[in-house]
């Protein structure tokens, strides 16, 4: 075990047997080609932000005219629940919260606000639907 | 496909060919499970993590700027969203005080075909936090530059070589040390 590339292939099997790779993950990974969406303007996530009402942090997305924050919380009876302000607030625009295998669409109020409850946990991403404009995404986040 | 270069498989997936993005996830699924995993992540976080940076690189393939750096991209994408998880689930990065971790099992509690594995594991696991993760990335992903690796280490570039040299020496020691023992 004296070459370098021999004891980093042995270290690699090793790894592979001791935290293998979820054989459900592999599947997961290969089946993420066919989610992809393309005709979108993709929001750019900032860092963490100040919380909206709770002080408890929030994601920022921010796009050239609009901006979205999300917080996530979790209730122990029903799942992820997921609270959004839209700014500046637009007009008869709808957002479509969605995970791999399903999705769930939230009316955004005048003043911006959406909400959604009983999302699961993982990865997610936020689409605003907005009439006669391109759809806005936040991309894919964990939550 | 195994023939063609990380740009190639960028724009043949970006085109929709299925079995391009196959391959980008043949190559990198180990060394980004082991990004998210190296930084002591669950097995449930860290899968969501990495299925993440997938979708998120779905999405991206035709708005890459620079194909030839998919993995710089990928383990970049793969740790930032680690790191983002970590602190939505209120944790930070703990300190390796109590010899317990979410990454790996306890060194006597893994049992493997073989006196040589095992020994190369139980050196391998008495190694610092540090080298434990430079040697994971870098036993699956022998290529990466040093850039690379500083990225997925999160370290400065400047360090990496001496580094890296230092804790396969250190590796190879204890190998030797349980050999002996």
């Amino acid at each position: 075990m004296t070459g370098e590339h021999e004891l980093l292939l042995s270290l690699a099997a090793v790894l592979d047997q001791v935290d293998p790779v979820p054989d459900h993950l592999a599947a997961l990974s290969e089946a993420a080609f066919c989610l992809r969406v393309n005709d979108f303007v993709l929001l750019h996530r900032t860092a963490a932000t100040a919380g909206m009402r709770s002080g408890s942090p929030a994601l920022r997305f921010v796009g050239p005219t609009t901006t979205v924050d999300l917080q996530l919380h979790l209730d122990g009876r029903t799942g992820l629940h997921a609270l959004g302000l839209v700014h500046p607030a637009p007009k008869g625009c709808t957002a479509v919260i969605s995970w791999p295998g399903g999705e769930r669409t939230a009316a955004v109020d005048p003043i911006g606000w959406f909400s959604a409850t009983g999302l699961p946990a993982g990865p997610l991403r936020v689409l605003l639907r907005r009439p006669g404009s391109p759809d806005l995404s936040t991309g894919w986040f964990v939550g | 496909m195994r023939e063609l270069t990380n740009t190639d498989l960028v724009a043949l997936a970006g085109a929709g060919d299925a079995d391009a993005w196959r391959e980008i996830v043949r190559r990198h699924l180990s060394l980004l499970w082991s990004v998210a995993r190296s930084l002591r992540l669950g097995e449930a976080d860290a899968a969501d993590v990495v299925q993440t940076t997938w979708l998120a690189l779905a999405e991206n393939l035709t708005r890459i700027r620079e194909p030839a750096k998919l993995s710089a991209w990928l383990i970049t994408t793969t740790r930032h969203e680690a790191i983002r998880t970590l602190k939505l689930r209120g944790w930070e990065t703990p300190v390796d005080l109590t010899g317990s971790r979410a990454d790996q099992p306890a060194p006597e509690d893994v049992v493997l075909a073989g006196d040589r594995a095992t020994r190369l594991w139980l050196a391998y696991a008495g190694l610092t936090d540090r080298c434990r993760q430079l040697l994971r990335f870098v036993a699956y992903a022998p290529d990466l530059s040093y850039d690379q690796l500083a990225r997925a280490m999160g370290m400065p570039v400047n360090s990496l070589g001496s580094t890296r040299s230092r804790c396969l020496t250190a590796l190879r020691r204890r190998v030797g040390a349980e050999v002996a023992t």
